[in-house]
């Protein structure tokens, strides 16, 4: 048919725009998944309003030189289409390295890059699709992108967004899906000129969820752990006493890849027989890890939905991981007392408080923290640390005397 | 015309205080009177009025109400006033005539405390300075804190080190003995930094007097020897003999005195705090950009207070440094740990400054619920840190006293929502204490009884509407509308008529109106005294309390490092006791987040005692000279504080001092020229420096003309390399001093990159090894816009003066070098004629010892000839 042809350039940048960047989180998706493809261990989020007119990225990876920086510009991701055939193909390899082309064609872009060790850097600008500014200029090592008035050439895409705070809520959300999937890289993310989380990049789950989510969350958590042929599974699950009116709170991830699979949903939810009232799901943050061979990644690239070679295998090793877990904890919800008991301190003794030793049945119910984190130590005793501080008042600056 | 007794009174009172706005109460105003008025008046913009003494004869006064005092004494200190407050201490009913008064409380700017008024995260300072034999002595104290400690300042620079201490405490008064001019002087050159009321003091104790003083005052006073701890037991003698004057109560609070080296801690003098921005930028704003603004993200006054005291006083001892440094590294690695904190650390209150109230007997019911709330935190803490690992963190929380029997003290006394005054009531819980629940039960009761009572009524006679009522004046009432008033019974005695009611009363209600009142009054007195009792108990455990603060504000500030550098990227610096210094991508923690949108570059430093111990930057103004070598400072006080650093990796090698001497804050107001105070400060540095100090000098030699400024650099720079081997970073834009690099192995030159596009230049921020060979003075005048012309002839000159000078050997004996005429060195004059330069080149080239006497004798001929040829 004659209505297939060799489709003009901007055109066909502006359909590959629209399909993968529907939205300004579409764009951070893309442009951190880049950064972290760069090797970075620092990526910076900042964003302005619902993202339309400001999103910025910044990351410590390898950087580009100006050649490199110009070349990533101009792939074409549709200069081979002739057919609906070779459109899937394309897509589904190595998408990525076209991001930075949808989203030219779609805003006004700047780029700002350098290699490592370089004396200067290069600055690009880019409007609409229409020939890069190149010039040379101070930065720093990594990649930085700005990215100003998404959609302005397409107010059709515009009119679909929603209100700027769910738009906005989506980049949060894109940011923590993949902040947790990895841990080992820091994320500061930066709304309106405010932060909204730092994760410190040190490689532990724990930590970012502890971050981003907050205590409450964290302490009703348990620790799961299973080594399965099919799938090895490492990650928390929340107490049947942590639900949540919908599933916002459960984040799967795959070979360090937030997914959304039916099967992995049923799972959990099953382990959970019994113990949730309905309409609540349970919370949880869990880590995948199987051969890449058995994972069928789909089609379209933003929808993040996979599915599994060994379907069965997988939720059966998820079913008894969740179940076991929550079985080896005493589930009743303990009460907190504001203050501990323990007999007052007389003044003139020494001033260690005791306390009643974290994992007795001080409490009732067990306390979170012994198992989820696996060890458990008793307060060390007091220690001097060699040259105190001079303080106010006489402190001799060894414990247990206030006086000398 | 004789006075009232009241004037008397009054005059009498302020002839002791004639040097204080003095507060006088009269009923429920504080009035001041005559010149106090309208001094009072124009500072506090309130209605001078006047008051009638009788006979037609009308005195100045203004006044405030009682309840609202604080606000106007804040800002009557503020304008630097001293005030004191009279109080009525008799009960005005008990007897007629004259009420006695008597001046309860002194408040000088030094001794205001009401956390109400200060800033949260600073010191309130007293400062007392004394001078004895060849020493100075400082004492300290914050009132409100019950912080005192003392030093002394001995040798030649010992003025210099003063002032500079002076700067860092910023102290809202200072005592000094009366008569002394140069600490007076002193004192004015301070104020005119800082808010600074210099009080002088007529009485001058001895040493025995001060210590013996001080030991009847305090609990301990550890002071070591040395003349200059001498003068300052003489200064901590004087601050607790004015307190003793001033304050009429016992300063609970205040323990003991410790003293304290300038030396113990790194040494920043007052120009480097000024041009570091540590907590002021240069503009003299505290709120503009600082590097405490970066640090802060401390959430309780405590910790404000003890992290701007880190930021000041860098520490030396590697232990220390590593001790904190640890502990930030555990609040950095353990994310629970450190999200757990905030939430508790924000319900605590300014622990000190409430203690401080409660010393001085100004302690509300409401204080004291803060108070409550905050040591209900401190479990909470202390179990926070159960899973904490570094050493530090495990000495505060071993050494915090949840003060556990206060908490339940409070808790089951104190109301949990008394008003703010502590004449109304409900301070008392109920069920603390059975007189005030009796008494509570009666005016219940009472009341109940009323309500009875009206039901009663309005069945026995009928009147549906009728209602019992208050007033001051009547009392209890039964009210009756008009129409109603054939119904009332006779034992009614009619009390007020009304529009469209009467009021009655019987003499039932009056019997149970004395009751109720009487209970109510029994009871607000009563539930005052356990108040005061109770407040009474709490200061008796002062110590502990304070103690407990101490640890809360430690464990705040080095939170809020582990914030700092989390957020912003920083690393974990080495530190070391060699001499040398690395930085590896370091950036200036300052600049850099104030850059939003734009990416700081960062850069690497090397400096050593060895082959790179003093580093010379060139380059264009504008290219980030100044901001290069200030973020090796900051650095390297980020890194002594305990702290990460902005950079990728360091390591520091402890440095003793910082010294800096950049840009022309012009010192305008002393009366000194630009170029006076640079030498001063200059002057200051190289006397003062050591081969473990660090210095960074901008500029040097800009404010006179260009051979002297540049004969004074290249001087400096050698005496530094030769002599003081201190690692020295040093911008500067004379590009002659380049050539130290060729003559010292110990000099290193560094410029800053810059690309040309045609005309343009393209700042790329990176510092690169080598010399910069232009100015490119132009450039930058493009830039700023400078009218075409303007540049267009500038480029010309240039063009002009830099032929005449290329490729020439220029006789440089004014500044001592020797040059290997290669070029490319910019001079921008000649010095001596073309014939002088042959008569010196020749003069280099003879050989003395193989010329025979009258060969010499010829060649000083020509030579001379030569000279006088034009």
């Amino acid at each position: 048919m004659s209505k297939i042809g060799i489709l003009e350039k901007e055109v066909a940048n502006l359909i590959a725009a629209g399909e993968v960047i529907e939205r300004p989180a579409a764009v951070v998706k893309e442009l951190v998944e880049n950064s972290i493809d760069a090797g970075a261990t620092h990526i910076d989020v900042a964003f302005v309003g619902n993202g339309l007119d400001l999103i910025e990225i910044r990351d410590n990876g390898v950087g580009m030189t100006r050649e490199e920086a110009l070349l990533a510009l101009h792939r074409h991701a549709t200069s081979k289409i002739k057919s609906a055939a070779d459109l899937t193909a394309i897509r589904s390899l190595g998408f990525r390295g076209e991001a930075l082309t949808s989203i030219a064609a779609v805003a006004r872009l700047k780029i700002l890059t350098a290699p490592a060790d370089a004396v200067a850097g290069t600055l690009i600008k880019v409007e609409g699709g229409g020939g890069p500014l190149v010039e040379t200029c101070g930065a720093p090592a990594g990649t930085h992108v700005t990215v100003r008035d998404l959609f302005y050439n397409t107010p059709a895409r515009k009119k679909y967004l929603k209100r700027p705070r769910t738009e906005a809520s989506h980049i949060v959300e894109a940011v923590t899906r993949l902040a947790l999937s990895h841990p080992g890289v820091s994320f500061n993310l930066t709304r309106d000129q405010r932060p909204v989380f730092t994760t410190t990049g040190r490689g532990e789950l724990a930590d970012v969820i502890a971050t981003i989510f907050g205590r409450e969350i964290w302490e009703e958590l348990l620790t799961l752990k299973i080594e399965d042929e099919a799938v090895d599974i490492s990650g928390y699950i929340g107490r049947p006493s942590l639900t949540r009116s919908n599933r916002t709170l459960q984040y799967f991830i795959v070979n360090n890849r937030y997914v959304k699979n039916p099967t992995l949903l049923g799972g959990l939810e099953s382990g959970y027989h019994g113990l949730l009232m309905t309409n609540r799901y349970p919370v949880a943050f869990l880590n995948f890890r199987l051969d890449p061979g058995e994972i069928d990644v789909n089609v379209h690239p933003t929808k993040l939905e996979v599915r599994f070679s060994r379907e069965g295998d997988i939720r059966r090793a998820l079913h008894h991981g969740v179940a076991d877990t929550l079985g080896r904890h005493n589930l009743v919800p303990g009460v907190r007392p504001k203050f501990s008991s323990g007999p007052g301190p007389s003044p003139s003794k020494a001033l260690t408080v005791p306390m009643p030793a974290m994992g007795t049945d001080a409490r009732w119910g067990e306390r979170v923290r012994e198992d989820s984190l696996g060890t458990f130590s008793a307060p060390p005793a007091p220690i001097s640390p060699g040259g105190g501080e001079s303080f106010i008042g006489g402190w001799s600056g060894k414990p247990g005397g206030w006086k000398t | 015309m004789t006075d009232t007794p009241m004037v008397a009174q009054y005059k009498r009172i302020k002839a002791e205080h004639e040097d204080k706005i003095l507060l006088f109460r009269l009923g429920d105003f504080y009035e001041m009177f005559f010149t106090d008025a309208e001094i009072a008046a124009r500072d506090l913009e309130i209605t001078l009025t006047a008051r009638g003494v009788g006979k037609g004869e009308r005195i100045p006064m203004c006044g405030v109400p009682y309840h609202a005092v604080d606000g106007y004494i804040a800002n009557l200190l503020k304008k630097g006033h001293k005030v004191a407050i009279c109080e009525q201490v008799e009960d005005p009913k008990a007897k007629g005539g004259l009420v006695r008064r008597e001046v309860v409380r002194v408040i000088t700017p030094g001794t205001f405390h009401d956390p109400a008024a200060l800033e949260e995260k600073k010191n309130n300072y007293l400062v007392a300075v004394t001078r004895s034999g060849e020493s100075y002595g400082l004492a300290v104290i914050d009132v409100g804190t019950g912080e005192f400690r003392a030093t002394g300042f001995t040798g030649p620079d010992r003025a210099a080190a003063l002032h500079s201490e002076m700067t860092r405490l910023q102290p809202s008064e200072c005592l000094y003995p009366q008569g002394d001019e140069d600490l007076k002087q002193l004192l004015a050159e301070l104020g005119q930094l800082f808010p600074l009321l210099p009080t002088p003091c007529k009485k001058s104790h001895s040493w025995e007097e001060s210590i013996s003083l001080l030991r009847e005052e305090l609990d301990q006073v550890h002071l070591p020897e040395g003349e200059e701890f001498q003068a300052a037991a003489c200064a901590a003698g004087a601050i607790i003999a004015y307190l003793r004057e001033t304050q009429r109560v016992e300063l609970l609070h205040i323990r003991g005195l410790a003293a304290y080296r300038v030396s113990d801690y790194m040494v920043l003098d007052g120009a480097t705090r000024r041009n570091l921005e540590l907590t002021r930028n240069v503009r003299g704003d505290i709120k503009g950009p600082t590097l405490l603004g970066v640090l802060d993200h401390t959430h309780t006054a405590m910790g404000g207070r003890t992290l701007r005291k880190w930021l000041e006083q860098p520490l030396l001892n590697r232990e220390r440094i590593v001790s904190r440094q640890d502990a930030v590294e555990n609040l950095v690695e353990d994310s629970i740990l450190r999200t757990q904190l905030p939430d508790i650390l924000k319900e605590i209150y300014d622990l000190e400054r409430l203690l401080g109230k409660v010393v001085y007997q100004t302690a509300t019911a409401r204080d004291l619920l803060a108070l409550k709330k905050s040591l209900a935190q401190l479990p909470l803490v202390k179990e926070g840190l159960t899973k904490a690992k570094a050493e530090r963190l495990l000495y505060l929380r071993d050494n915090l006293d949840t003060c556990s029997d206060l908490f339940t003290l409070l808790a089951e006394a104190l109301h949990p929502d008394p008003p703010v005054g502590l004449r109304e009531g409900n301070l008392i819980k109920t069920g603390y204490h059975g007189e005030i629940d009796r008494l509570r039960a009666l005016t219940r009761k009472g009341r109940e009884w009323l309500a009875e009572l009206e039901a009663a009524e309005r069945e026995r006679t009928g009147i549906k509407s009728l209602k019992i009522g208050f007033n001051k004046v009547f009392g209890y009432y039964l009210e009756v509308t008009k129409s109603n008033l054939g119904a009332v019974p006779s034992n009614y005695i009619r009390k007020q008529t009304l529009v469209n009611a009467e009021r009655f009363i019987t003499p039932e209600l009056k019997e149970w109106e004395v009751e109720i009142t009487g209970a109510q009054e029994k009871c607000i007195e009563l539930e005052y005294q356990v108040f005061l009792q109770l407040r009474q108990r709490i200061a008796a455990e002062i110590e502990r309390v304070q103690g407990a603060a101490q640890v809360i504000g430690q464990l705040d500030s080095l939170l809020s490092l582990a914030t700092a550098a989390i957020y912003n990227r920083y690393a974990k610096p080495v530190l070391t006791l060699k001499d040398s210094l690395t930085i590896r991508g370091g950036r200036h923690p300052v600049v850099e987040v104030m850059m939003p949108g734009s990416s700081f570059i960062p850069n690497d430093t090397k400096l050593d005692q060895g082959h790179n111990q003093l580093l010379l930057i060139t380059g264009p103004n504008m290219a980030g000279k100044s901001t290069y070598i200030r973020q090796v400072a900051l650095i390297v006080l980020l890194a002594q504080m305990g702290s990460f650093v902005p950079a990728k990796a360091a390591e520091i090698g402890i440095v003793d001092r910082i010294f800096t001497r950049v840009g022309a804050a012009d010192d305008l107001a002393s009366g000194q020229s630009t170029f006076m105070v640079e030498m001063n400060e200059v002057g200051n540095i190289l006397r003062n420096a050591t081969g473990k100090s660090l210095l960074i000098l901008d500029e040097i030699g800009r404010g006179t003309s260009t051979y002297d400024g540049l004969s004074i650099a290249r001087a400096v720079a050698e005496y530094i390399l030769k002599r003081l081997g201190a690692k020295t970073l040093f911008a500067t834009h004379y590009h002659e001093l380049t050539s130290l690099a060729q003559d010292y192995t110990g000099a290193k030159n560094y410029t800053i990159a810059v690309e040309e596009k045609g005309k343009d230049i393209i700042f790329l921020r990176k510092v690169i090894p080598g010399a910069s060979d232009r100015s490119y003075g132009i450039h930058v005048a493009r830039l700023a816009r400078l009218p075409k012309d303007v540049i267009e002839r500038a480029e010309d000159l240039l063009t002009l003066l830099e032929g005449e000078k290329r490729g020439k050997t220029v006789a440089e004996t004014a500044c001592g070098i020797t040059t290997r005429g290669d070029g490319g060195e910019m001079v921008q004059l000649d010095l001596f004629s073309a014939q002088e330069r042959r008569v010196l080149k020749e003069l280099q080239q003879l050989k003395p010892y193989q010329m025979t006497p009258l060969e010499a004798l010829n060649k000083i001929h020509n030579l001379q000839a030569l000279l006088k040829g034009r």
